[in-house]
């Protein structure tokens, strides 16, 4: 599904009372944003600095997160590069987990090895 | 020199100067809107909770019947998926180009070209690198003689300070906002700067096949800085999924 728009924020009054996101490319009703899962320590595998979604491939135990961000487009003026994380990198997040379970969801923010704390959308 | 000379220098110029005013305006005497140019006002953040700003708010379509009854149904299906968590999917969605006129709702920033060597203005979308042409001082073909495109067929003139733009085949299946429409679908622009410099898209789409009046919309863009660089946005790491219930969901790495 599109970006969410006026319409459909209309039409789904019931996901308005939860940080509905204003950008991007689809819906994001797939992620249950009533929860915000805290990770620390989590290993980054692969950084997918591609469109139309940035990829944070990470590991944490045995279990490989794949968590959505927002566009190259849009991150650069939240202040992200290409190379803001690379594999190895240990980073602590907040995201917004799959409804079905899955190991992954939407990152909501990051916590860099220097302490930075950035959006990632 | 004689007064001769000078009679037939004034008439000549008077002539000059007549022919002037019957042809199109040239580049240099029209309003430039050239540059990169964002929707304004800008939405709210990203989980901000905010609502969409009114000026987004796009209108139903003035559909005719049974159109109007099969959008209205398709909306409720969207926001009940939307409410399950099992959101459907569109063209968007699965990397296609949004076409016009909704490459004119400008998800992303929108850059204008006024090519005056080419006798074109080129519009070009950050979002999916979609690229629109649209021909200076040409009439529109016969609708049958355009190959149906995602952007259709465009031509424009400036009339005094608006650039009126006129497009038509459009495929189909390329819809703005779940839509209908015919092969038979012209979409009219006009394009100006506001007194403040905010450039104003008044869009009319007319189709006598599937729209009871003319569906307007208004859309108004604010100008970047030349500083503002567009992004490159090739569309290739979709992990967005149809899923086998024809849920959008997300591709998620083998464990």
């Amino acid at each position: 599904m599109r970006l969410f728009n006026s319409r459909k924020l209309v039409l789904a009054l019931g996901l308005a009372a939860i940080g509905v996101p204003a950008y991007g490319h689809h819906s994001f009703a797939m992620f249950d944003q009533t929860k915000e899962v805290t990770l620390k320590a989590l290993i980054v595998t692969r950084f997918e600095w591609t469109n139309p979604h940035v990829f944070v491939i990470g590991k944490k135990g045995s279990a490989a997160y794949t968590l959505e961000c927002s566009s190259p487009n849009l991150m650069v003026h939240q202040g992200w590069k290409h190379n803001t994380i690379t594999a190895g990198t240990k980073i602590d997040i907040v995201f917004y987990p799959l409804r079905n379970g899955k190991p992954g969801g939407m990152l909501k923010t990051v916590v860099l090895p220097n302490g930075k704390k950035i959006s990632a959308w | 020199m004689s007064w001769s000379f000078h009679r037939r220098f004034r008439a000549c110029c008077a002539m000059t100067l007549a022919a002037c005013a019957l042809s199109a305006p040239s580049f240099a005497e029209v309003p430039n809107i050239s540059g990169v140019w964002n929707r304004f006002p800008p939405m709210p953040p990203t989980f901000s909770g905010l609502p969409d700003p009114p000026e987004w708010i796009v209108p139903d379509p003035p559909l005719k019947e049974p159109y109007k009854t099969q959008w209205h149904q398709l909306q409720e299906r969207r926001a009940a998926a939307e409410a399950a968590g099992n959101p459907l999917p569109d063209n968007s969605a699965l990397c296609k180009p949004d076409g016009t006129p909704m490459i004119m709702w400008a998800h992303y920033a929108l850059q204008i070209l006024q090519n005056p060597d080419l006798k074109q203005i080129t519009v070009l979308s950050e979002f999916m690198a979609e690229t629109r042409r649209i021909y200076l001082d040409e009439e529109l073909p016969p609708i049958d003689s355009i190959d149906p495109g995602y952007f259709g067929y465009s031509v424009a003139r400036w009339n005094g300070n608006i650039l009126e733009v006129t497009t038509a085949g459009i495929r189909e299946d390329v819809r703005f906002m779940d839509t209908p429409h015919s092969s038979e679908m012209i979409i009219k622009e006009r394009l100006f700067l506001d007194n403040d410099n905010y450039l104003v898209n008044e869009i009319e789409i007319e189709d006598p096949q599937y729209l009871t009046e003319t569906y307007k919309l208004k859309f108004m863009y604010k100008k970047e800085p030349l500083s503002y660089k567009i992004a490159e946005f090739v569309c290739d790491n979709q992990r967005s999924i149809v899923l086998p219930d024809g849920s959008l969901g997300m591709k998620v790495e083998a464990q």
